[in-house]
């Protein structure tokens, strides 16, 4: 049976008030929401509480999904008081019976015990843990409930018969003091003030000014004023004008102390005067089985409170552009790419001026190691194509390296300029969305970014690991190559013609009949435009191959940006906006709890 | 009994010890610390309400506190005492919120303002109490009280009134003898009996008035309270019931307050008893006073070894980041990306070379400079150089700064220093970015005038100066940052290359023995300067650190005149 319909059918049990009843269903399924809503709060902010919060938030989820199990049948009052103020003696008034031995002795009762009401109960006892047990009332009766009753002067007891009907559905506790020398007698108070439904502070003219009493019990339970009744004992000891300013400055203090409405109910354990009024208080809170309800709901309210407290009023957003821009800028400085980004550009301008430049000086190029290589970048094939290009001296053999794959040992390391700069970029990064969030928050996000910063290079050198960069031959080259040579040739062509010439004249040997065009000689122009366009062609491929590997630097310094700022938002900002979309989540809960 | 009559040097040793707790400071949150601090005001209101009065005038007359709790009839007692209704009493709790002492005439300037209690103003008049709460006593002159005592009728100390509790405190601390007033059901609270430890730690003189008693249960009671004060080491305290009584009178029955009216006036006539009890609570009172003091001294030298710690922290991260600094110039950090290009722009567009073979480098470099608007290469290489030595300075401090503060914000005993501490400790100062540019500057000046002063001895101004300010400068510069190599990867050759050619370039200038030695001095002078100016950055956690006033003797200083005391007691 699901906790709702155990909630409805211990309701449904009582029919009685038509009213009440479509009432007690809202408060009990309004409960039951709330409940399942404190336990997803705990589950979504689980590590993000103060941990006592959180234990306490748990134990209260855990004690009312207990005691709700136990159904609504039995209401659970707790006497509960200073040693001294006659909480036995009121215990043995409300059930007519000598059940709990009184004495002046202090403290007397060092273990509490329960009257039972009815029928039932043994499982609730069980849980309450509560080993001393005394049933009264209709089914089983009580042999001994009549006897004793007469012993004392209690005037205005019903007899027993008569109480246990009124009272069918109690179980009135009686617990120890919590003010006196013995410390486990405030320990078991501890104990049963968490899981009890009703409060009766039986309190007395001498000590209801107490600190112990309102500042740990009262203060704290305040919130419960609607399970709470406080009964003013041993009112035979004053006259009618001091029971008048008593009851006044008790009212006062509970007022104080942060109660609304609570009733005082004058009263004499041993007289027996009032003692029928706190019956009659009692007896409604019975009959009317919402105590359990509405008890579980103050204490959800307070541990909501407390929640909120915990959360603040912050509303956290998500990482800035700002801020996402400037880790990614201090990745980058980190990962050394930008070294192999300009290796890049000087790799395409080396080889462009290998393959397009003008061959009479492209030999010096060949001195000059490859930048890439320089770097120690690019894969063995390309190793292999730069040396056949050496060795052969034709151009062609270069353009085989279609791409390089960056390894970060390749990559010069990262200075401490550069780690100092990631770390303070972390810095910021926290400052700015932790801005305003309970110091327990920070310190989650915190936390997040620093472990996540501590592997951040290992996490880019594995993401550079598998990037490629194109470094392919631009197609001009070839043609440009083409056209060089054809210049060269036409240079050497005119160059070797006008040697023979030269060589013909030098030995008088007449000289064959020059072709002309206009009016230059052939094998000049040869040489002379042929010399001139190379010259010129390889002043225009030089531009051309620095804006080439300008744009190539830059291709590839936003490819492995764009690879740098994927890890960075993947292994830095994602754990920091999940985290921020948890903490949203947890305060929109929690404030939804608060209502 | 050892206390000599007005002890001069046992009323300095106290003294001594009073002035030295007065001066201690807690405000760090270690173990203890909030006890200590609610302690030092204890002991110190102790000394200043009963010891040193009492150590003045032993003579004067004892004071009697009757204590208890709310509603357990002390001021009925005291009014049935002194037949005459000097206290107010009541059903409403607490009842007595304005201690009332009562005294013979005769010893009325003993009570004036300036002996005991110092701290409470007095008031006169009978019934006057109904007016403003306040910090005051009222005096009350009385013929049935013997010369010898004074009664105090003091507030309750477990009433959810704050201040009562407080001043009860207090009062019973001051007291020389204690009427401890409890009931029939109180008297297992855990609340008075925390008092009784007290009393019975310091040794005070004490009679337990047992009140409000059922008289069918007064035997039963009684003998259960004595096996619990035997229990609690206070079996010699005598304990004198007095029966509930069902009336609505103003007094007690003669024969129920007899026992304690007796009591109170032998004290007050036999010089001998009551010499005797002074002396016993004083002592007692002194010897708590050795004790507590001995624990302030610790919870004192715990907070003066938190400091201590801390300052080693902040001086520690510090020490790192000068260190990472050092070390970044020496492995060549400052050599990389910008500045290398800077560099060989330098080196290759031949500037260098053209200023150094001529000496109208300079002036056509200005010339060139205006007309096309670009600066000149030297100057960008020296701008480059300034901003990352700079950035480097200030990124290692920002990092020390950041680790500091981290540190002092994760310990929970620093917490009380959030409050003080704004954030902006967490990064360096506001004026750490001039000061550094600064730095740089004076560092280049200094470079220069070296430059100057060896170029002036080996005849070579002309030559030195003919490469132009910023020429000379920055090629120093390259050869301090690279020096001592350590460069890695492709940039060696480039580095390597760049600072040879500048150190070829200096040792013909400069001589090889002297650029060497200037080279050195050049690297120690920054990291002096950088030192220094990380000195002044720590001294703002210093200062924070200082301005909490935890005085680093302080426990010493205690012990010392603890001891002083101890001994003047003996």
């Amino acid at each position: 049976m699901s906790l709702r319909e155990t909630v409805r059918d211990t309701l449904r049990a009582d029919g009685s008030k038509g009213p009440n009843k479509s009432d007690g269903f809202e408060a009990a399924d309004q409960l039951r929401s709330r409940l399942s809503l404190l336990d997803e709060v705990l589950e979504a902010g689980s590590g993000r509480f103060p941990t006592d919060l959180a234990d306490r938030a748990e134990a209260l989820s855990v004690n009312a999904a207990a005691r709700l199990g136990h159904g609504t049948s039995f209401t659970v009052v707790a006497l509960a008081g200073a040693t001294g103020s006659g909480k036995s003696s009121m215990f043995n008034a409300l059930a007519g019976a000598d059940l709990a031995p009184s004495s002046a002795i202090r403290p007397t009762t060092s273990v509490a015990r329960a009257a039972v009401f009815g029928d039932g109960g043994q499982s609730l006892l069980d849980w309450l843990d509560i080993g001393q047990r005394h049933r009264l009332g209709a089914g089983s009766g009580s042999p001994e409930g009549a006897g004793p009753n007469n012993a004392e002067p209690n005037a205005n007891h019903d007899p027993a018969g008569a109480n246990a009907n009124e009272l069918d559905g109690l179980i009135l506790l009686d617990l120890p003091d919590h003010d006196s020398t013995a410390a486990a007698h405030k320990l078991e108070v501890e104990r049963l003030v968490q899981v009890v439904d009703v409060f009766c502070w039986v309190v007395d003219p001498q000590k209801y000014a107490d600190a112990a009493l309102h500042e740990e019990y009262l203060q704290r339970f305040a919130g419960h004023g609607a399970v709470t009744v406080v009964a003013l004992n041993q009112i035979d000891r004053l006259n009618a004008e001091e029971r008048r300013s008593c009851t006044a400055d008790l009212q006062k203090l509970l007022t104080d102390d942060g109660f609304v409405g609570v009733r005082i109910v004058p009263t004499s354990a041993t007289t027996g005067e009032g003692v029928n009024d706190l019956r009659r208080e009692l007896s409604a809170r019975v009959a009317e089985r919402r105590a359990v309800v509405k008890r579980i709901d103050a204490d959800v309210d307070w541990v909501a409170s407390e929640l909120f407290g915990a959360t603040g009023d912050a509303t956290p957003g998500q990482v800035s552009k700002a801020a996402r821009s400037t880790m990614i800028d201090a990745a980058i400085d980190v990962s050394g790419i930008d070294a192999a980004a300009d290796a890049v550009g000087a790799a395409y301008r080396y080889r462009a001026s290998l393959q397009a430049g003008w061959p009479p000086v492209r030999w010096m190029k060949r001195l000059k190691p490859d930048p890439l290589r320089r770097l120690g970048l690019g894969s063995s094939s390309s190793g292999d194509g730069a040396r056949a290009g050496s060795g052969s001296g034709s151009g062609t053999p270069v353009a085989t390296i279609d791409s390089i794959s960056v390894r970060r040992s390749s990559l010069p390391a990262a200075s401490s300029l550069a780690n100092a700069a990631l770390a303070s970029a972390g810095r910021d990064l926290v400052a700015s969305s932790a801005e305003g969030l309970p110091e327990l928050w920070v310190q989650r996000i915190d936390g997040s970014v620093q472990g996540s910063l501590g592997d951040l290079p290992d996490e880019i050198d594995r993401a550079i690991g598998t990037t490629t960069l194109p470094v392919s031959p631009a197609r001009w080259w070839t043609i440009v190559g083409v056209l060089q040579s054809l210049f060269t040739l036409a240079l050497v062509a005119g160059l070797a013609w006008l040697g023979v010439l030269f060589a013909l004249g030098w030995f008088r040997i007449p000289e064959p009949p020059t072709p002309k065009l206009g009016a230059f000689p052939l094998p000049t122009l040869l040489a002379l435009v042929g010399g001139l366009a190379g010259f010129l062609l390889s002043v225009v491929v030089r531009k051309a191959a620095s804006i080439g590997g300008h744009r190539r630097t830059v291709a590839a310094r936003s490819q492995l940006g764009g690879v740098v700022g994927r890890v960075v938002d993947g292994h830095v900002i994602a754990p920091v906006n999940m985290e921020l979309s948890v903490l949203t989540d947890v305060s929109g809960l929690v404030r939804k709890l608060q209502r | 009994v050892t206390v000599p009559g007005g002890s001069e040097a046992m009323g300095e040793a106290a003294l001594a010890v009073r002035d030295r707790v007065v001066a201690l400071r807690f405000p760090l949150a270690t173990v203890g610390a909030s006890d200590a601090r609610a302690d030092t005001e204890a002991i110190v209101r102790q000394f200043d309400d009963h010891v040193l009065p009492r150590l003045a005038n032993l003579d004067a007359p004892a004071l009697v506190v009757v204590g208890g709790s709310t509603g357990s009839g002390k001021s009925l007692l005291v009014n049935s005492v002194l037949r005459a209704g000097v206290s107010r009493s009541g059903v409403l709790r607490p009842t007595t919120r304005c201690p009332v002492l009562v005294h013979h005439p005769d010893s009325a300037t003993w009570f004036a303002v300036g002996g005991i209690l110092p701290g409470l103003a007095r008031v006169t008049g009978t019934e006057a109490e109904q007016g403003e709460m306040g910090r005051e006593i009222r005096l009350v002159s009385s013929t049935s009280l013997p010369a010898g005592i004074a009664l105090l009728d003091a507030p309750d100390f477990d009433s959810v009134d704050a201040e009562n509790r407080a001043m009860a405190t207090q009062l019973l601390a001051a007291a020389d003898v204690w009427v401890f007033v409890t009931t029939a059901a109180r008297y297992s609270d855990a609340v008075p009996w925390s008092f009784l430890k007290q009393a019975r730690d310091r040794d005070t003189p004490m009679v337990l008035v047992l009140n409000r008693v059922p008289p069918e249960a007064r035997e039963e009671v009684s003998a259960h309270l004595a096996s619990l004060l035997k229990e609690n080491g206070l079996g010699e305290v005598s304990i004198l019931p007095v029966d509930e009584q069902d009336f609505e009178g103003t007094r007690l029955p003669e024969a129920m307050v007899a026992p304690l009216r007796e009591w109170l006036e032998h004290l007050g006539s036999d010089h001998d008893a009551r010499m005797a009890a002074v002396r016993r609570s004083l002592r007692g009172s002194l010897a708590e006073l050795l004790v507590r003091g001995e624990s302030l001294a610790n919870t004192a030298d715990d907070q003066a070894s938190l400091v201590h710690s801390f300052t080693a922290s902040v001086d520690e991260n510090y020490a790192d980041a000068a260190a990472a600094v050092r070390a970044a110039i020496a492995q060549g950090s400052v050599l990389r990306g910008e500045v290398l290009a800077r560099w060989e722009e330098f080196v290759g567009t031949g500037e260098l070379l053209r200023q150094l073979r001529t000496g109208i480098g300079r002036f056509r470099d200005v010339v060139a400079g205006a007309l096309t608007g670009r600066p000149k290469t030297a100057e960008k290489l020296n701008g480059t150089v300034e901003g990352v030595v700079e950035s480097l300075i200030r990124a290692h401090s920002d990092e020390a700064a950041a680790k500091s503060y981290a540190q002092w914000m994760a310990n929970p005993m620093m917490a009380p220093l959030k409050e003080r501490v704004s954030a902006e400790l967490g990064r360096s100062s506001a004026s750490l970015p001039l000061a550094t540019e600064k730095l740089v500057r004076q560092w280049q000046g200094s470079l220069l005038e070296v430059v100057r002063t060896r170029g002036a001895e080996r005849r070579m101004t002309a030559r030195v100066l003919s490469l132009g300010v910023n020429g000379v400068s920055a090629v120093l510069m390259m050869l301090v940052f690279s020096h001592t190599g350590g460069l890695s990867g492709g940039e060696v050759a480039v580095a390597g290359g760049a600072s040879a050619a500048g150190h070829a370039m200096l040792e013909a200038l400069l001589g090889d023995e002297n650029l060497r030695k200037m080279a050195t001095s050049a690297r120690e002078d920054l990291e002096q300067r950088v030192a220094t100016l990380y000195a002044s950055e720590k001294a703002r956690f210093h200062e924070e650190l200082r301005a909490l006033g935890i005085d680093a003797d302080a426990g010493k200083g205690l012990r010392e005149d603890l001891s002083a005391l101890k001994k003047a007691l003996k």
